[in-house]
């Protein structure tokens, strides 16, 4: 399982980190919360549930930026050089992202990002695929708004999206 | 999906942030990853909260080749599994299972794995322990795993497995020993599997499902059971629903709408199905 899913997670906690060496923080917690809930973890979802824990993980660090001491020494280290690559979108999608409330900035991260279904985030958010479908909807729709409002590319914005 | 979707989605993947993260770093495998895999392993488990039954036996069902077949084949396998002692006891044999009292439980993991069985029974009724251990030969992906457990008694104390992540089987056994509570007083049989010895085959068994078969159900997960229930019936196979935290067996009819959480295939050619009224959870 932990080799099975430690891409996949590394990558999660990269992509929304403020730094690249907090990933290695956020993945390290990860993994002690499954190891000390091995028991909870259903064998057939282990990555989706790892990234429902990731995420709260991720939201205890923002509010208190601490750090999962010396348990992953070299993950961090290796890290710390880890550079990004600069966004190869326009200006304006980026901001029109950040308009957008956390919660729905998320959802649309794990269809994009993820690749996740409705069904595999319902997972990841501990709650039913209905209120996946509608969150999402609205989600698209807040994002087609904010894009229209930011750009000139309407043709992604509220059509067929309302 | 339709087409606005998909370019709002080509849209965002572009936001994420991409980085060059070095191979020692990124590599599962790689010495970062098996130096927090260590960090990780070598951190106390605290006593589990609130065991939950299904659980383990769900996982033997799922681990194994039709394990409700090889079940009932266990006490046949038992008593054609050889002595590995022909000689006789010596007069200071090594121990043939590691226990140790941890937070209130005995974690037992086999030492050697072709002992007499006779010789794991006696070490643990020096621990006042009735437990019938065993080990049987099985095929590769089993070898040190649980692949059978019993208690005489639903109630009291449960036996739990003692698991490893990161050194799990494809089909996410992890199991490498058990785990029973010091106040264990009820009897349970449990099976270890083994390497089959030289000339000796992993006995199947019979009427087992194929990877094929397997591969199959392994995809049923996720849905509906509407839309499971027509595939099912398609490959002409029946189900047997399970449900909530203690897996009982649902006897009603199940709605078309609630969500298959697990499922695994049987030998009599019928698919066991875990259901519960929302995706990723399990009562219902």
């Amino acid at each position: 399982m932990y080799r099975a899913c430690y891409g996949d997670l590394l990558n999660y906690a990269l992509r929304r980190s403020e730094r690249p060496d907090a990933a290695a923080d956020v993945v390290a917690e990860t993994f002690l919360v499954a190891w000390r809930r091995i028991n909870e973890i259903p064998s057939d979802q282990a990555r989706l549930w790892l990234f429902g824990v990731a995420r709260r993980v991720l939201a205890n660090h923002r509010r208190s930026a601490r750090r999962t001491a010396d348990l992953a020494t070299r993950l961090h280290g290796e890290l710390t050089h880890a550079t990004p690559a600069p966004p190869e979108t326009a200006d304006y999608v980026g901001r029109a992202f950040r308009t957008l409330p956390e919660a729905d900035q998320e959802l649309l991260r794990l269809v994009a990002w993820e690749g996740l279904s409705t069904t595999e985030m319902a997972v990841v958010l501990g709650c039913s695929v209905n209120a996946v479908r509608i969150r999402l909807h609205r989600a698209r729709r807040r994002f087609a708004g904010a894009l229209q409002d930011d750009s000139p590319l309407s043709e992604y914005a509220t059509k067929g999206l309302t | 999906m339709n087409d606005i979707h998909q370019r709002q989605d080509a849209l965002l993947r572009l936001l994420a942030p991409q980085y060059e993260v070095p191979s020692a770093a990124a590599d599962p495998a790689g010495p970062a990853a098996e130096e927090l895999l260590q960090a990780i392993l070598n951190q106390p488990v605290p006593e589990a909260s609130g065991r939950k039954p299904w659980l383990s036996w769900r996982r033997l069902v799922v681990a194994g080749p039709a394990v409700a077949a090889l079940a009932a084949l266990i006490f046949v396998m038992v008593a054609v599994v050889p002595s590995s002692s022909p000689t006789g006891p010596a007069p200071a044999q090594a121990q043939v299972l590691r226990i140790v009292e941890v937070d209130g439980y005995l974690e037992i993991r086999i030492l050697d794995p072709v002992a007499d069985p006779a010789r794991y029974q006696a070490e643990l009724a020096e621990r006042g322990l009735d437990i019938e251990l065993s080990v049987v030969a099985t095929g590769p992906e089993q070898v040190g795993r649980v692949i059978f457990e019993e208690v005489a008694s639903d109630s009291g104390p449960a036996i739990e497995t003692i698991e490893a992540p990161g050194d799990c089987s494809a089909t996410g056994n992890c199991s490498v020993g058990i785990r029973v509570p010091v106040d264990f007083r009820s009897s349970a049989r449990v099976v270890f599997g083994r390497t089959p010895r030289s000339g000796e085959t992993a006995p199947a068994a019979p009427g087992g499902a194929t990877e094929d078969e397997k591969r199959w159900v392994r995809k049923l997960v996720g849905k509906q059971v509407g839309e499971v229930r027509r595939a099912v019936a398609a490959r002409g196979r029946t189900i047997e629903y399970r449900a909530g935290a203690d897996s009982h067996k649902v006897e009603a009819a199940v709605p078309e709408d609630w969500y298959v959480t697990g499922a695994a295939p049987r030998a009599d050619r019928t698919v066991v199905l875990w259901v519960a009224k929302t995706p990723g959870t399990r009562g219902p």
